[in-house]
């Protein structure tokens, strides 16, 4: 097998291989939404995925979350093929989108406990690791309030709790910050940085640039469902000259937009 | 299993949580359905008193009458049960002579007069009873008058007949008709008649919000997407929905069905027979063949809501199943129809004969069996539905995944076609041809479905740029030894027609006239042929294996001759002719798809219903060898020559 | 001004539902196309029963039948329904007469005495007899059969239709051979001569299903757009948008309600213009002579009590909707509201009620009885007079009128904006009150 990428499988996080995804439309016939990414993050890395909507984006991160099957090509999370084994890449995985919602008729303690039954714990483990995360989150005044009259912010809390419940060593997030305010951004940006620290490998998406410049430890920027670049903001800078992000962002889509065209 | 069950429990927890939405329902219908069963018999019948005990006017005229029969027949009418007040010397009637019932005005009837009845001179003398049958009152008045009077012909005939024969000899077969069900039966089947009904909108309501909250709602509050990349295949979610469902609906229905055996019990409602209860045994039998029922419409409410984008969408679509799941169960309200094999093998149906007759104690063993080995097979295969419900690709994305080419919309398209075709020759032909059995055939078969063959050939141009003769007649020119193959084996699609009709009498009688009797009506044999034979071989092919077919497509053959199957067998649109056209249509399809041409389609077609109408059927046993020995030729001549791909 | 904004609100909402390809197929094309496909399953669905009834043989036990009847031709009248004697005038007579209907298929009959039977279990047991006819010397002959098993009533039909016949066979050869005929006896002849014309008949069974019918597909007709026009709304979140706009909520509403009115309309048009089409289908298709020709002029009066029943419907549904804060809740409450409207429809076409100016004021109740009265044309009683008529106008705009203003006041409730409606709340009207 040919590695585009020097690491070996083992030791990277998230890795695709020609990665394609095609959809048949019944107005516009077949449209190829993902057209071969080859991705690599490490444990302990932040990795960003950069581009306008449209881009592919949540397509590339729905198939790593085995929510859609790739049309060709393969991808490993911590290492298990995601086409071979869905539901080991599943466990191994925590996966949160800006659509993503609570039962609004639940309780936050009753959400992660729905989705730690679901996720196989035990019962005396479960409870206790709920009890952690209700600490680790701050969700001690709403846990036994029904989620429908929470806060967005409070919702978020929930939410990321839900996600890291089984703790798993990736993590996918899909614009996770879309529709947050101020502090719930800054709740998000601090807990991710936190992953990073317990050397957890974080995959996430957004549009936001100022976000990507301040977190992330490489970027990918898609565009037209194929990866344009990859790198460290630094290589990137150096790349096309640019100091901004978003300079840096249109170079890179004019460049790589003349091709495609 | 526990996963199943821990989702089970969430679903469950979930809906029972909403509050409002569950109350509306699934309580409310659980008490209000029964309520409106039981009281409206009550109230109609209230109703039906309240009309007998209506006061109606007669007017009599009875001059005409010697004075003894007429006092017999004032003091009939004085004595009806209902009360009749009878009046003399109406206006209109004060002179007999003259007196025309037909140029009487209706308007008499407006006040204080509901009938009339005048006598007029004879032998013997006439009574004419005059009445305006729209009118509520007049029409009792009618029965009231007729009643009583009949009864007074009845008993002088009687006399009559005693004084000249010295008895009656139809004395013996003048019957008493004894009811010798006991009272619980009778009160099983008052109940078995309304419980299947009432089932069904309780399995749906409760179910169908059950399934468009664990499906729809959760796709519109986004946890659908959370729900998917769990550890948990998504066979698991879909049956612990699915599961979800059914309790919920299962557990209306049973609440439903207990309220009203209590009601029964304690004597509530308006039930047949004595106010007692249903023994346990038939209780409990009548749940259970009607259990895998449940399973069925739960199954397939799972499938439509997991199909449906919103709420709003799946409420859509199932729309047309209530529709469809309250035919089939509203023959158990039917008293003439008997659960046999043929009805328990029917979805729905089925089980609903099955639990009525169990309430009754009138379901054997065998039926009870076959019945609940059916529903049991249709549930399972709702439920194979189900495993696919939760199908992520269409789920979350609501495209087709691309897998499917642009030739799958193509052939929909194609099929969308075929199925409005379908209606419209159904609604528009069967029009025509009520006006007239034979020019409106010939309307249809030669303006109306040519036209819809052309209108899908102008699509397909339009779409592909097919050619237009091409689409109609096949891409390639026909070929003599087609064309003699796909007569050859005419005789013995014919031949198996005839016999299946046969054999189909055993099982599935027809009460309609055969084909024969039909062709009767088309005056000589020669415009039978053309009417019967040549017009629907020339129409129907040019729609169905030319325009239809082509636009379906070649990519994959079986597909387009099990379609051609279903269209053409639903376009004649009889139950009993179902198979024997279906069965044509799709050899004509394989012919089609064969030789790539119409041409050898029509000749078939031809030669079949030449045979069937000209032979009138006749094909002998004896002729059978040269029949096989020609479509085993035909065959070959067929399949050998194939022409040459590209 | 109020007027306007409401007709404009009204026109794009209509709009923007006849956008959605579902609501547009669910309209125009499902009436349609569904009626046909449903009344050929009942067509076919009848074929089969009726060729299914005709094949199934039941068998009849004769028990202690007299001597003074012929064995042969007794079970030979009852075999089939042209057993009878054949070529014999007394025969052909009855075979003439239309009053007797010949019931299809077969009897297989047997004859027993009495002690072989036991009166108990003749026909309940499982392989005994679907009927028995049981002879007494001095009581009427029996027919026994099992009310529960619907084989046994067919064998009751078959025998007693059949016996009878015989009977009257029986009766007319031998008076011929005493020189007489029954008609001999009668002290007269009856005549009935009904002045209803066609065009009544027809009113007559029109009044027993259009209003209801009626009534039914405005019901259907006018719920979704309903739910849609309010839950719908703050489902979609523009339930703020609308609420800014420089309107009266009065005018938002009536223009929400002038919507559902058309929507109502145009799917209540639609529907009984594919089941009348349907219907007219399957008359034929049973291969009956009906000319039911539909009342137009009748139709026309009815048309401004159809107005204000529309309104009213539509009121109605909008204030009902209006409680609800999700699409889900909505068709919810599609069944109870169904069954409040059908119920009052329904008793109405009962022929004991009439439309008179004692309950011309029943909501819904007084639309069925108006449409009844109409029908029937001048068959209808004199208590439908005008004043009647007026009634049903006046108090049908006013009901229409107070659910309107139900619906203005539930949307003035902010609580409803973003809660949905609670129950202990629903009398406090002033609590609340978004600023107008």
């Amino acid at each position: 097998m040919t590695t585009p990428t020097t690491d070996p499988i083992e030791r990277l996080a998230i890795r695709t291989e020609a990665l394609k995804k095609s959809f048949h439309d019944p107005e516009r016939g077949v449209v190829e939404a993902v057209r071969g990414v080859e991705l690599g993050c490490r444990y302990g890395e932040i990795y960003g995925l950069l581009g306008p909507n449209g881009a592919g984006k949540t397509t590339v991160l729905r198939m790593l979350a085995t929510i859609l099957a790739p049309s060709a090509g393969r991808a490993w999370i911590d290492g298990v093929d995601v086409a071979a084994d869905p539901l080991e890449v599943r466990r191994r995985l925590g996966f949160l989108s800006a659509s993503t919602g609570l039962y609004a008729r639940l309780t936050p303690r009753e959400t992660l406990r729905y989705f730690g039954t679901l996720h196989g714990m035990a019962k005396p483990a479960l409870e206790a690791r709920i009890d952690e995360l209700i600490d680790a989150f701050d969700l001690s005044k709403f846990v036994d309030q029904r989620c429908e009259g929470l806060s967005s912010g409070q919702k978020q809390r929930a939410s990321i709790a839900r996600a890291v419940l089984h703790d798993p060593p990736v993590l996918i997030l899909d614009e996770p910050t879309t529709g947050l305010d101020i502090l719930a951004t800054s709740d998000m940006i601090e807990f991710l940085g936190s992953r990073k620290s317990e050397s957890r490998c974080v995959l996430f998406s957004t549009h936001v640039l100022s976000e990507a410049e301040r977190l992330c430890d490489r970027i990918g920027i898609l565009h037209d469902g194929r990866l344009f670049a990859s790198g460290t903001l630094a290589e990137l800078r150096a790349r096309t000259g640019k100091t901004y992000l978003d300079e840096v962002f249109q170079a890179l889509i004019a460049d790589a937009g003349a091709p495609a065209a | 299993m526990n996963l199943v069950l821990a989702i089970l429990r969430g679903e469950l927890q979930r809906l029972v949580r909403d509050r409002r939405a569950f109350l509306m329902a699934v309580v409310l219908p659980v008490v209000l359905f029964p309520v409106l069963f039981v009281l409206f018999p009550s109230f109609s019948r209230m109703a039906a008193e309240s009309l007998d005990e209506e006061e109606t006017v007669l007017w009599v005229q009875l001059d005409a009458l010697s004075a003894a029969e007429s006092a017999r027949v004032r003091a009939a009418l004085a004595d009806t049960e209902s009360p009749l007040t009878v009046r003399e010397d109406h206006e209109a009637v004060r002179n007999v002579e003259t007196f025309q019932a037909s140029a009487l005005d209706p308007a008499i009837f407006e006040e204080d007069c509901d009938a009339l009845l005048v006598a007029r001179d004879g032998s013997p003398p006439v009574l004419e009873l005059v009445v305006h049958g729209s009118r509520t009152r007049s029409g009792e008045a009618r029965r009231r008058v007729t009643a009583t009077l009949e009864e007074l012909l009845a008993t002088d005939r009687e006399a009559g007949l005693l004084a000249t024969l010295g008895r009656d000899p139809a004395a013996p077969l003048e019957l008493e008709a004894v009811d010798v069900a006991p009272p619980d039966d009778s009160l099983g089947l008052s109940i078995g008649r309304m419980l299947p009904l009432l089932a069904i909108f309780l399995v749906l309501s409760a179910g169908s919000f059950a399934a468009l909250d664990t499906f729809a709602g959760e796709r519109e509050s986004g946890t659908l997407e959370t729900l998917l990349v769990q550890p948990v295949p998504s066979l698991f979610l879909a049956w612990g929905k699915f599961l979800a469902v059914a309790t919920i609906a299962g557990v209306a229905f049973l609440l439903n069905a207990l309220g009203l055996f209590a009601c029964a019990g304690f004597g509530l409602g308006e039930f047949a027979g004595q106010p007692g209860a249903v023994q346990p045994v038939r209780v409990l039998l009548a749940l259970v063949v009607y259990a895998p029922t449940v399973l069925l419409l739960a199954g397939v409410l799972t499938w439509i809501s997991a199909r449906a984008r919103s709420f709003r969408e799946g409420q859509n679509l199932l729309f047309p199943v209530m529709l469809a799941a309250i035919a089939p169960a509203s023959l158990a309200t039917q008293d003439s129809v008997e659960l046999d094999f043929l009805l328990g093998a029917i979805p729905i149906a089925g089980a609903s004969l099955a639990m009525r007759d169990a309430l009754t104690g009138a379901l054997g063993f065998g039926l009870a069996v076959w019945c609940l080995a059916w529903s049991a097979g249709w549930a399972l295969l709702a439920l194979r539905s189900v495993a696919s419900a939760l199908d992520a690709e269409r789920v979350l994305v609501a495209r087709a995944p691309g897998s499917e080419l642009a030739g799958d919309a193509r052939f929909r398209r194609a099929v969308a076609w075929g199925i409005a075709s379908v209606l419209l020759i159904y609604v528009v032909g069967g029009r025509l041809q009520s006006w007239s059995l034979s020019q409106g055939l010939a309307a249809t078969l030669w303006l109306l479905v040519p036209a819809l063959a052309f209108a899908v050939a102008f699509d397909l141009r339009r779409r592909t740029g097919a050619g237009l003769l091409p689409t109609l007649l096949g891409p390639r020119r026909p070929r003599a030894l087609h064309i003699v193959g796909a007569a050859l084996i005419a005789p013995m699609l014919a031949w198996c027609a005839i016999r299946w009709f046969t054999w189909q009498e055993t099982w599935l009688p027809a009460p309609e006239a055969g084909l024969q009797d039909l062709a009767s009506e088309f005056g000589g044999r020669g415009w039978q042929l053309v009417l019967l034979a040549v017009s629907p071989a020339i129409a129907e092919e040019l729609l169905f294996r030319g325009s239809l077919l082509r636009a379906m497509g070649t990519r994959r053959p079986r597909r387009v001759v099990l379609w051609q199957v279903l269209l053409f067998a639903a376009v004649h649109a009889s139950v009993h002719r179902f198979a024997v056209t279906g069965v044509l249509g799709g050899v004509a399809a394989a012919v089609a798809l064969v030789s790539g041409s119409t041409v050898p389609a029509m000749v078939l077609h031809l030669v079949y219903n030449g045979l069937l109408v000209g032979l009138e059927g006749d094909l002998r046993d004896s002729w059978l060898p040269a029949i096989v020995g020609a479509a085993v030729l035909g065959v070959g001549l067929l399949t050998l020559y194939r022409p040459s791909k590209g | 001004m109020i007027l306007r904004s409401a007709l404009r609100i009204a026109r794009t909402e209509f709009v923007a539902s006849l956008r959605d390809r579902m609501t547009l197929v669910y309209t125009v094309l499902l009436p349609l196309a569904m009626y046909p496909v449903l009344f050929w399953v009942m067509i076919q669905g009848y074929l089969i029963l009726e060729g299914k009834d005709r094949r199934t043989e039941v068998t009849v036990a004769l028990v202690d039948m007299p001597a003074t009847l012929d064995v042969e031709r007794v079970s030979r009248a009852l075999e089939s329904p042209l057993g009878l004697d054949a070529g014999a005038p007394a025969t052909d007579a009855l075979l003439d007469d239309e009053s007797i209907e010949l019931i299809e298929g077969k009897v297989d009959v047997r004859r027993l005495g009495a002690h072989e039977l036991e009166r108990e279990h003749a026909v309940r047991d499982r392989d005994g007899f679907d009927a028995v006819v049981w002879f007494h010397d001095e009581r009427p002959t029996e027919l026994l059969f099992d009310g529960a098993r619907s084989r046994s009533k067919l064998a009751r039909d078959r025998v007693e239709a059949r016996l009878t016949e015989y009977g009257l066979e029986l009766r007319a050869v031998e008076l011929e051979r005493a020189g007489a005929q029954l008609e001999d006896f009668d002290p007269f002849a009856l005549e009935t001569v009904d002045l209803a014309d066609e065009k009544d008949i027809a009113g007559l069974l029109f009044s027993l299903i259009l209003p209801m019918l009626f009534v039914m597909m405005t019901v259907l007709g006018g719920f979704y757009p309903a739910v849609d026009a309010t839950a719908g709304e703050k489902e979609r979140k523009t339930a703020e948008t609308t609420a800014l706009l420089p309107v009266p909520p009065f005018a938002i509403v009536l223009g929400k309600i002038l919507a559902v009115v058309w929507a109502a309309a145009l799917a209540t048009s639609l529907n009984v213009a594919g089941m009348a089409l349907a219907a007219e289908h399957l008359m034929s298709g049973l291969g009956e002579a009906v000319s039911l020709e539909p009342p137009w002029g009748a139709m026309l009066r009815m048309t401004p009590f159809a107005l204000v029943f529309l309104f009213f419907t539509a009121c109605v549904l909008v204030a009902a909707a209006s409680m609800t804060r999700t699409f889900k809740q909505g068709q919810s409450m599609l069944g109870a509201v169904q069954m409040l409207f059908l119920f009052p429809a329904i008793v109405g076409t009962l022929p004991v009620f009439d439309l008179a100016a004692t309950n011309a004021w029943i909501p819904v109740m007084q639309t069925s009885l108006v449409f009844k009265a109409l029908l029937q044309g001048s068959s209808a009683p004199a208590t439908a007079g005008p004043a009647a008529f007026a009634i049903v106008l006046v108090t049908g705009l006013g009901y229409a009128l107070a659910a309107t203003w139900l619906a203005v006041a539930l949307r003035r409730r902010e609580d409803l904006f973003d809660e949905g409606f609670d129950p202990k709340t629903l009398l406090s009207f002033r609590r609340r009150k978004l600023p107008r």
